[in-house]
């Protein structure tokens, strides 16, 4: 074949992506640079919403096989990864390296706070349906309010995969603004009297009981919600590393360069799934009103289950510590301690109001194995038997 | 879609029980641990005499290096061929 120079220079401009970018791609890529922006400029969860905006920018690139449809292509690999909920768990093995267990431990009532947080969950899941969403899209939507991204993403995965870009996105984007979303809702139901309450200082904890927990709460949680299990096994698994004192190298490794590691392959993985196919609906902003709406509601059900576990205790509990409950850690506990020192700088909340965030990451795990025991072994867009079951118990009479 | 509603509000009724009910089965799990597992303070190490350097050991040392600094240049001794180790008052 004869190779002019007006063929080649035409070869050349016709294989370059100029000619072929569509104007979804080149939306989505603006999209990719607002987040870089928000990650490097305005420090918005930077470690996760920097390299999910680089994987969107690279997969909104024509022809650069870098879509997480596009087999063979490199971010195809690591959403197998995400696929076959192997990064989630990953990640939960390292949250578990860097997690005390200790303030929870010393005050184990401090788990219902955790528990009353999930309400953000239910909540968004009603709304979801009310909106449009089927149960398992619904289910999916919800447990943003879990404010657990690898939660997030492991059941969008299993229950609405489809959705998996946008629920990511919401998650990360709200966790990141925790600290502007809590503090208004928690001044908003406390009296300045609630805030200024200060806690008792918390009793020291056995080391046995610390390595003990974790192999108890495997087994406890996983016989209840087997489903749970790749998340809570690997969480515990993490802490026991931790704990045991016996295996210091995998200690380091899972609280560091693990972590990191699959941090890259999982936010990349969710990133390379924002094409404009899958991001650019109206389901993307119902999902975004939604999401805010789970962290406002799961917020305000810890604040006020707070509330009513302050006057149980006669006013030996701050209510503040029950924001923390949703598991945003350690930043929903930072902001505990924010706020508390706002109205008194001598009050210290912050290792009680670790106890309900390490206790919400337990909570949202088993929120996430309710749904997967009610909704996920059945393949396809049918209900599971369970769920017929509580239809037609409502239909009948 | 009613019906959808209602089934979405039992789900969320019946979820939140499940999540209530493991969490304080954990509860009860942490109150036995601490109750049969109480913590106990570890032994307070000895505190171990740690030799301090005294003002008069620090000038024990520099009358040395002068002592050694004069009788070196006073004997025409190249430096470390004349070692004083101790010197001891009358």
């Amino acid at each position: 074949m004869e190779l002019t120079f007006e063929r080649a220079a035409s070869q050349i401009i016709n294989s370059t992506g100029f000619t072929v970018i569509e104007p979804g791609q080149a939306l989505m890529l603006v999209i990719a640079c607002v987040l870089l922006y928000l990650a490097i400029w305005k420090k918005f969860e930077p470690l996760l919403l920097l390299p999910i905006g680089f994987g969107c920018l690279m997969a909104n690139l024509p022809m650069s096989t870098m879509m997480y449809t596009d087999e063979g292509g490199l971010l195809n690999f690591f959403y197998q990864g995400v696929k076959h909920e192997i990064i989630p768990p990953l990640i939960f093995l390292g949250v578990g390296a860097l997690t005390d267990f200790g303030p929870l431990l010393a005050n184990p009532s401090t788990l219902m706070l955790g528990a009353a947080a999930q309400i953000g969950i239910y909540f968004t899941m009603v709304g979801a349906v009310y909106l449009g969403f089927d149960l398992k899209e619904a289910s999916a939507i919800g447990i943003i309010g879990g404010a657990d991204g690898p939660t997030s993403i492991f059941i969008a995965t299993k229950l609405a995969p489809h959705l998996l870009a946008p629920i990511a996105v919401a998650a990360y984007s709200y966790m990141s603004l925790v600290p502007l979303i809590q503090p208004p809702i928690m001044r908003w139901l406390t009296t300045k009297k609630e805030r200024k309450i200060k806690m008792e200082q918390l009793q020291p904890i056995s080391q046995t009981v610390k390595i003990l927990f974790p192999v108890v709460a495997t087994i406890v949680v996983c016989l209840m919600l087997p489903g749970v299990t790749p998340l809570l096994g690997m969480f515990m698994l993490g802490n026991l590393f931790r704990e045991s004192g016996v295996t210091a190298r995998l200690h380091e490794t899972a609280e560091t360069h693990l972590i990191n590691i699959v941090t890259i392959l999982l936010a990349l993985a969710v990133g390379s799934s924002m094409t404009a196919e899958s991001f650019l609906k109206l389901e993307t902003i119902k999902i975004i009103i939604l999401g805010l709406l789970a962290f406002c509601v799961a917020t305000a059900g810890g604040v006020l289950f707070g509330k009513i576990m302050c006057k149980v205790s006669g006013g030996k509990i701050n209510p503040l510590i029950g924001s923390a409950g949703v598991s945003a850690v350690p930043m929903a506990a930072r902001v505990s301690q924010k706020v508390g020192a706002e109205e008194d700088h001598t009050n210290f909340l912050l290792m009680h109001a670790m106890g309900p965030n390490v206790a919400g990451v337990i909570g949202s795990a088993v929120a996430a194995g309710v749904f997967i025991s009610l909704f996920g072994d059945a393949p396809g867009p049918e209900t599971h038997a369970a769920i017929e079951a509580i239809t037609q118990s409502l239909v009948a009479p | 879609m009613d019906n959808l509603i209602l089934t979405s509000l039992t789900v969320s009724a019946i979820s939140m029980t499940v999540i209530f009910l493991a969490l304080t089965v954990l509860i009860f799990a942490i109150r036995l641990l601490v109750h049969f597992i109480p913590y106990v303070e570890p032994p307070k190490p000895t505190p171990r005499a740690q030799p301090t350097p005294t003002s008069a050991a620090v000038e024990t040392d520099e009358d040395i290096a002068v002592i050694t600094s004069v009788m070196t240049s006073h004997l025409s001794q190249l430096p470390g061929n004349l070692q004083v180790i101790n010197i001891q008052s009358r």
